[in-house]
C-alpha cells in the first residue's frame, strides 16, 4: 500500500494556525479512502439493488432524494434518482458489489482514487464553509446525515454533514490540492488546526 | 466653517486620543469620531477640490452622501482614493490626503478651470470632441485625462485579503435606524432567522447621539439608550445575525443581495487572517427595507462655499461627535424639521445669527426653537447667494415669495461661518427602486417614495416617507412582523416605545432655486461632479428634456454618489424649464450598488494563485520536481517539455521526440476523458452515439471513434475499450472531457430513457500514461507481472487487465505517435509509483520522458487531428476521415451529413505542408497564392499545427486548404501579417511519416 500517494501528501500534515493562544475554529483532516463505489440501479431494478447493497454492507440505503445513512465502516450517500455512492473500509468492496449488482440490476464503478476527503470540524467549520458554498447550513434545513453536490472555488464538491459542527468534503481527486490551498486560507481568519491523515 | 470640539457631549471617548494626518499634518482626535468629525473639531475648513472646475470644497454631510469631502486614505499598496471622510471611521495612526489639486489643497493650479467655466459646461466633451474637431482628441486627452477625475488608486497590489460569504435568513432588514431594529424585534420575536445590517459602525441611525427621549430603559430616555438595550436584545437571540459596517448596495433576482461588510477598514491594517473586506451573497425570504432619508441642500449662487452644510449634519456633528460646526451659524430652510439642528445649536452654546426660511408662517415648535437659539427669524426669504472663497464668510439674503420667487435685489448681508441648508428629505428609495415599478410622487414630503414591488420586500420609516421617530418605530414593528408572517411565523405583538414629540419634515414649501433673477456666480445642484443650475437650462435649451437624456448630457447625478443629494433639485430644474410637474418629468432608476463597492470585495478568494482552481494529474508532483515547464490547458496544469539545462523550449521537444522514434519516450496522459459507460444497452448506445460503428467491437479491444454534433460537424474523438460484454471505457479530449459527458447523459436522460446505460466521469479514477517507440514491449514487459506483450497475444488494439509489479493495470495497444505504443492505466494513487517503474525499467532502453510539445510533434508528423482541427468548423470528410462516417446506421449528427455547406465541394480540407525555406509556419498562418498580384491576397486557407519535425528534419505543418487535396505538390506562401512572417511551404499529404503505419504493427 505504500505505493499509494494522496495529491495531500505533504500537505496535509498535522499543524496549527493563526489560533493565537485559543482554540482554533476548525479542525481540518485528510481522510483517506480506502473503498468508494457507485452504484447505479435501472429504474424498475431499484428495490433490488437496494437490498443487494444493504445485504453486502450491512447497511441500509438512504431513502431521502439528498440523505445518507451509516453504519460501522460504511456510508451510503443518496447522489441521484437511483443512485448511491458507498464510502466504506472493507478494500474488497467494488468487487463484492460488481458480483453483487450484475449489469441486468446496475452498474458499478469504483471511484475510490478518483475522490479526495477533507473533514472539517468545529465551531466555525459552518461559517468557513460558507465561504464558498452557496448553500443554506443552517442544522434544520441541512441536518447531519444530509448530503448536498455543490460547488465550492468552482471545485465541485459533495458535502455530506456528519455532526451539527462536522462535514465531510468530497471533491475530484486532481482539484484536491488546489481546494485545500483555498480552504485553509479561508480557516486562516479563525485559525485551524490539521490533524493527521485518518483512514476513518 | 471654523469647527471647533466641544467640552462635553458626543459618544467619543475622550479618554482614548488619536493621532492622525491630513496632507501631512498631525491631528488629535478621539476614539469614535469620524476622520470628518475630527478635522472639523480642529478647524480645518477645506477638505478637497471639485471634480471640473477645482473650487475649494468643505465638509458638506455627515454620511455617504457627502460629495466633497473625498479623501486618498493610507499611503503605499493600501492608499485609497475618494473615501468619504465622514464615513472613515478615525483610527491611531490614520493617514488622510485631499484629491484633486496641485500643488497643494490651498493653492491650486487647476483652479483656473472655474474661470473657464463657460467653456466646461454641459455637453463639453461632446461639442469639442466630435465631429470635425474629433481629432483634438487625441491631441487634448493627455492633459484632459490628466486635469480629469478624482484621486488617483495605487498600481501596487493589494496585500489584503477578501473573500466571500453566503447568507440565508428568513428576512433581512438593511438598515439599524428606529424602523430597521424596531422591524428586527418584531420579527426575531417570532423564530424567524433575521440578518440586520447597517452600513455604520455602531448601529442605530438617527437615535445616534440623540437626546430625544425615547421609551425608558432603567431611568434613561435618550434614543441612545433605547437602542443600547434593543441591541442587547437582539445580539443575545440565536436566530439573529447583527452586521454592522455593511451596505446591502444590491438587490437580485429570487431575492438575493449584495452586501460589502467593512470587516477592517476602521484598523490601519486588518489583524492576521482576516478579511479586510467580505462580501456576503444573502438570501432571503423578505427584505425589509429601512434605509433611511438624505437631507437635500437648496440651490443659490456659490453654495458650494466651504461652510455650507446640510442643516442635520450640523445637528449629528453636535450631538454624537460633540463638535460645533462653526461660531456663527445661520439656518436656510423650508421645512420645519430642521429646526431640530437649533435645538442642538442652542444646547452647544453656538451662536445662531439667524433663520432663513422662504415660507410666509412656519410651525410653533419651529418658531419657539429659533426664539430659543436667540437667532433672527427672517420668513419670507431666501439665501441667494454665499460669500467667501476658501470659506464662507456670510450670506446675502434676498425676499421670497411663493408666487414670484425671488424677489431682488440682495436685501441684506450676513457674516457667517456656517450656513446651515435644507430643502427637505429625499427618502433613500435605492434598494426599492432596483426592485420595483416607477417611484411615487409624494407632495407632502416633495419627494419620490417606493414604487410597487416587483420583489417581496416592504419599506418602512423614513425611506417610506415616515419622518417622525414615532411613525418609523411604528412602522418597523410592523413591516417586521410582516416580513416574519410572510415567512410563515407566527409574530407577537412587541411593544413600541414611546417618544416625545419632535419636530418634523413637515409644512415643506418646495425650494428649487433661490438664485436672484440675475444674479451671477455658480449655483450648484451637483455637487460632486460640477453640475450647475445654469448647466440644467443648457441641457434644456440643447433639448436634451427626458431625464435620463439630462442625466446623461450634463453627468448630473452620475458620480459616484449617485446623485444622493441633487437628483431632486435637477428634476425639478428640469420640470420647472419645461413647464411640468416633478412627477411628469419623473425620475431616473436607480441600479446597484448603493455606495461603491471595492473590486476586492467582488474578487474574494478568487486572485493570485486562487484566480481559478488548478487541476492537478497524479504525475504532478513528478514532473515539477524533474523541472518540467508547466503549462495550463484548461484548468489542467500539463508538462510542456522537460527542459535540460541551456535547452530552449524547441530544443528540448526536439530532443524528447527524437528520443521517442528511436528508443522508448513515456507522457502524461491523464487529462484525456474518461467515462465508464456500463449496462446490457451499452454497446447499443455507443453506436448511436459514434459515427462509425461499436455494435460488434469485441470484449478486450479498443477503437477509435468520432463523434457528430447533431448539425453534423465533427465534435470530438477518442478510443473506447470494451472491457466485458456490458462495460466500456470511453476516452475523449482533454478539453471535451465534461461535455461530452454531459451529453451522454442528456441522451439518456432526455433522447433515449429506455436504454439500459450508466455513464460516470472517471477521468479521476485513473493515472494514464502513454509509452511509445521501438523499445517499448521490452520496457513493458519487463515490469508487467501477467500479460504477455508479443505481438500474437496482445495485437494492435487490444486491451489487458493484469498487473505491473503488483499495481494493478489495464494496458491498452493504442498509437498516437505511430510508434509501438501502449496506454498505462492504473488507479490515480498508485500513478507516481506505475511511472517510476516503468522509468527505471527503461533506463536500460533509453528512455525519456516527454511533453505536450513532443506529443504534438509526433502527433503532426502523423497527421493524427487534434483540437486546433477539431474546431468545431470540420467535417470527417475534411479531415480525411468520411469512411469512418457509417451510411449504415442512424447516430448523432447523420441526418444532417449531407446538407449542401457539408458536401460543398470548396470546403478546406486537411493537408500538410513543409517549410521550403528552413523557417518555422506559424499556427493561425492564412495561406496564400505565391502569385502577388491580389493585394491584399485571398487566404485560401489557414495553418493549424505546427512543429519541427526530427524526423523529416524540417519544419512542418498541418493546415485546412481549399481544395487541398488538389493541391498537393504547390507552392503557397504561409503569411502572418501580424508578424509580417511569410514561409514559402509546398502542400504534401498530411501523413508525413511513416504513412504505411508499419512502425506501429510490429
Amino acid at each position: 500500500m505504500s505505493d499509494l500517494l494522496s495529491p495531500l501528501q505533504g500537505h496535509s500534515e498535522p499543524r496549527v494556525v493563526g489560533a493565537g493562544q485559543g482554540e482554533a475554529g476548525v479542525v481540518l483532516t485528510e481522510r483517506r479512502i480506502v473503498s468508494l463505489v457507485q452504484v447505479a440501479a435501472w429504474p424498475e431494478t431499484l428495490a433490488q439493488v437496494e437490498d443487494a447493497i444493504a445485504s453486502l454492507t450491512h447497511c441500509a440505503p438512504p431513502q431521502r432524494a439528498t440523505g445518507s445513512s451509516a453504519r460501522e465502516g460504511t456510508v451510503i450517500m443518496a447522489i441521484g434518482p437511483g443512485r448511491f455512492l458507498i464510502e466504506s473500509t472493507d478494500p474488497a468492496l467494488a468487487a463484492k458489489l460488481a458480483e453483487g449488482v450484475p449489469a441486468p440490476l446496475g452498474a458499478v464503478t469504483d471511484l475510490s482514487h478518483a475522490r479526495s476527503v477533507v473533514r472539517i470540524a468545529g465551531p466555525q467549520a459552518a461559517w468557513v464553509l460558507a465561504k464558498g458554498l452557496a448553500i443554506d447550513l443552517d442544522p434544520a434545513r441541512f441536518p447531519p446525515l444530509e448530503v448536498a453536490q455543490s460547488a465550492i472555488h468552482e471545485v465541485g464538491v459533495l458535502v455530506r454533514r456528519v455532526s451539527p459542527d462536522s462535514f465531510d468534503l468530497y471533491v475530484f481527486r486532481g482539484f484536491a490540492l488546489s481546494f485545500w490551498d483555498w480552504l485553509t486560507e479561508a480557516a486562516a481568519e479563525t485559525g485551524y488546526r490539521v490533524d493527521p491523515p485518518a483512514k476513518v | 466653517m471654523s469647527g471647533y470640539r466641544l467640552a462635553s457631549g458626543g459618544l467619543i471617548d475622550r479618554s482614548r486620543p488619536l493621532s492622525f494626518t491630513f496632507d501631512g499634518k498631525r491631528y488629535q482626535g478621539f476614539a469614535g469620531d469620524s476622520l470628518a468629525s475630527a478635522l472639523l473639531a480642529n478647524g480645518v475648513e477645506l477638505y478637497g477640490r471639485s471634480f471640473k472646475y477645482h473650487r475649494p470644497r468643505g465638509l458638506f454631510s455627515a454620511g455617504v452622501e457627502e460629495p466633497n469631502a473625498l479623501v486618498t486614505l493610507r499611503s503605499g499598496a493600501r492608499s485609497e482614493p475618494n473615501c468619504k471622510a465622514p464615513v472613515v471611521e478615525l483610527f491611531e495612526g490614520l493617514e488622510a490626503r485631499s484629491q484633486n489639486r496641485w500643488p497643494s489643497l490651498g493653492l491650486d493650479v487647476m483652479a483656473v478651470n472655474g474661470l473657464a467655466g463657460p467653456l466646461l459646461s454641459a455637453g463639453f466633451y461632446y461639442k469639442t470632441f466630435m465631429g470635425p474637431t474629433r481629432k483634438a482628441w487625441m491631441l487634448y486627452e493627455h492633459f484632459i485625462r490628466k486635469a480629469a477625475g478624482m484621486g488617483a488608486g495605487t498600481l501596487l497590489a493589494d496585500p489584503d485579503r477578501y473573500e466571500d460569504m453566503n447568507a440565508f435568513a428568513d428576512v433581512l432588514i438593511a438598515g439599524a435606524g428606529p424602523a430597521g431594529l424596531m422591524a428586527a424585534l418584531a420579527a426575531a420575536g417570532s423564530g424567524a432567522r433575521v440578518i440586520l445590517a447597517d452600513e455604520q459602525a455602531e448601529m442605530g441611525g438617527s437615535l445616534l447621539g440623540s437626546g430625544l427621549p425615547v421609551g425608558e430603559v432603567g431611568g434613561e430616555v435618550g434614543g441612545d439608550a433605547w437602542c443600547r438595550s434593543a441591541l442587547a436584545v437582539l445580539a443575545a437571540l440565536p436566530n439573529v445575525t447583527l452586521l454592522p459596517r455593511t451596505t446591502v448596495y444590491g438587490y437580485y433576482d429570487d431575492n438575493a443581495f449584495g452586501a460589502v461588510e467593512r470587516v477592517a477598514d476602521h484598523l490601519a491594517a486588518p489583524p492576521e487572517g482576516a478579511p479586510r473586506q467580505r462580501h456576503w451573497t444573502i438570501r432571503a425570504q423578505r427584505l425589509v427595507i429601512a434605509a433611511g432619508a438624505i437631507e437635500r441642500p437648496l440651490v443659490f449662487a456659490d453654495n458650494d462655499r466651504p461652510g455650507v452644510m446640510l442643516a442635520d449634519a450640523a445637528r449629528v456633528y453636535i450631538e454624537r461627535y460633540g463638535v460645533a460646526p462653526g461660531r456663527r451659524v445661520a439656518l436656510f430652510a423650508n421645512h420645519d424639521g430642521a429646526y431640530r439642528t437649533l435645538h442642538a445649536l442652542a444646547a452647544a452654546d453656538v451662536p445662531v445669527v439667524a433663520v432663513i426660511d422662504p415660507r410666509r408662517s412656519i410651525g410653533t415648535a419651529a418658531r419657539a426653537a429659533a426664539e430659543a437659539a436667540g437667532a433672527e427669524l427672517l420668513t419670507g426669504h431666501v439665501v441667494t447667494r454665499a460669500l467667501g472663497g476658501r470659506r464662507l464668510t456670510g450670506i446675502e439674503l434676498a425676499a421670497y415669495d411663493p408666487d414670484a420667487g425671488v424677489k431682488g435685489p440682495a436685501a441684506r448681508t450676513l457674516a457667517v461661518d456656517c450656513l446651515a441648508v435644507s430643502g427637505g428629505w429625499t427618502p433613500t428609495i435605492h434598494l426599492a427602486s432596483q426592485a420595483s415599478g416607477p417611484a411615487r410622487w409624494d407632495d407632502t414630503l416633495a419627494a419620490f417614495l417606493p414604487g410597487e414591488p416587483a420583489q417581496p420586500w416592504i419599506a418602512a420609516g423614513a425611506c417610506n416617507g415616515e419622518m417622525a421617530t414615532a411613525a418609523c418605530l411604528a412602522a418597523g414593528a410592523r413591516a417586521g412582523a410582516e416580513a416574519a408572517r410572510a415567512c410563515g411565523f407566527s409574530p407577537s405583538p412587541v411593544s413600541i416605545p414611546a417618544v416625545t414629540e419632535q419636530l418634523v419634515c413637515d409644512g415643506i414649501l418646495p425650494l428649487w432655486d433661490a438664485r436672484l433673477p440675475k444674479g451671477g456666480g455658480k449655483a450648484f445642484v451637483d455637487l460632486q461632479h460640477d453640475v450647475t443650475a445654469s448647466d440644467v437650462s443648457l441641457a434644456h435649451r440643447e433639448g436634451f428634456r427626458s431625464v435620463e437624456h439630462l442625466k446623461r448630457y450634463t453627468t448630473l447625478g452620475m458620480a459616484t454618489d449617485q446623485g444622493k443629494t441633487s437628483n431632486m433639485a435637477g428634476l425639478a430644474l428640469m420640470a420647472h424649464e419645461r413647464g411640468l410637474t416633478i412627477p411628469e418629468v419623473g425620475t431616473t432608476r436607480f441600479r446597484p450598488p448603493y455606495t461603491p463597492v471595492s473590486l476586492g470585495a467582488l474578487a474574494g478568494q478568487a486572485r493570485g494563485a486562487h484566480f481559478r482552481p488548478l487541476r492537478r494529474t497524479p504525475l504532478h508532483d513528478w514532473h515539477v520536481a524533474e523541472g518540467a515547464d508547466m503549462m495550463e490547458v484548461g484548468l489542467w496544469q500539463r508538462p510542456r517539455v522537460y527542459r535540460r539545462e541551456g535547452e530552449s523550449v524547441e530544443q528540448a521537444y526536439i530532443r524528447e521526440a527524437r528520443q521517442v522514434r528511436e528508443s522508448v519516450g513515456i507522457v502524461d496522459v491523464s487529462t484525456l476523458g474518461k467515462i465508464d459507460v456500463q449496462g446490457p444497452d451499452a454497446a447499443e448506445f455507443l453506436n448511436r452515439v459514434y459515427s462509425n460503428g461499436f455494435l460488434k467491437l469485441p470484449e478486450g479491444k479498443a477503437r477509435y471513434g468520432l463523434m457528430l454534433r447533431e448539425d453534423g460537424f465533427l465534435w470530438d474523438d477518442g478510443t473506447t475499450w470494451r472491457l466485458g460484454e456490458h462495460r466500456f471505457l470511453m476516452t475523449t479530449t482533454t478539453a471535451n472531457a465534461a461535455p461530452v459527458l454531459a451529453q451522454l447523459e442528456f441522451l439518456l436522460a432526455a433522447v433515449w430513457p429506455e436504454l439500459k446505460v450508466a455513464v460516470t466521469s472517471v477521468t479521476e479514477q485513473w493515472a494514464a500514461m502513454a509509452v511509445s517507440g521501438p523499445r517499448t514491449r521490452d520496457v513493458l514487459a519487463a515490469v508487467l507481472d501477467d500479460i504477455d506483450m508479443t505481438n500474437a497475444a496482445f495485437p494492435f488494439m487490444g486491451v489487458r487487465a493484469g498487473h505491473l509489479d503488483g499495481i494493478p493495470v489495464i494496458v491498452a495497444r493504442l498509437s498516437f505517435s505511430g510508434e509501438l505504443a501502449y496506454e498505462v492505466y492504473c488507479g490515480a494513487h498508485s500513478g507516481e509509483a506505475v511511472w517510476r517503474k516503468i522509468l527505471a525499467a527503461g533506463r536500460d532502453h533509453d528512455i525519456v520522458a516527454y511533453g505536450l510539445e513532443a506529443l504534438g510533434t509526433l502527433r503532426i508528423e502523423k497527421g493524427h487531428v487534434a483540437g486546433p482541427e477539431l474546431d468545431g468548423r470540420t467535417t470527417a470528410e475534411d479531415l480525411g476521415l468520411a469512411a469512418m462516417t457509417s451510411r449504415k446506421k442512424d447516430y448523432i449528427g447523420s441526418a444532417m451529413l449531407d446538407r449542401e455547406g457539408l458536401t460543398e465541394p470548396k470546403r478546406l480540407k486537411l493537408v500538410g505542408f513543409v517549410s521550403r525555406d528552413g523557417q518555422p509556419v506559424r499556427s493561425g498562418s492564412h495561406l496564400v497564392s505565391a502569385d502577388d498580384s491580389e493585394s491584399p491576397p485571398r487566404s485560401l486557407g489557414h495553418v493549424t499545427s505546427s512543429t519541427y519535425s526530427p524526423a523529416l528534419e524540417k519544419y512542418i505543418a498541418l493546415g485546412l486548404l481549399e481544395d487541398g487535396r488538389e493541391r498537393i505538390g504547390q507552392e503557397l506562401i504561409a503569411s502572418y501579417p501580424l508578424k509580417g512572417h511569410r514561409v514559402e511551404v509546398e502542400v504534401v499529404s498530411s501523413h508525413f511519416f511513416d504513412p504505411e503505419g508499419s512502425r506501429m504493427h510490429v
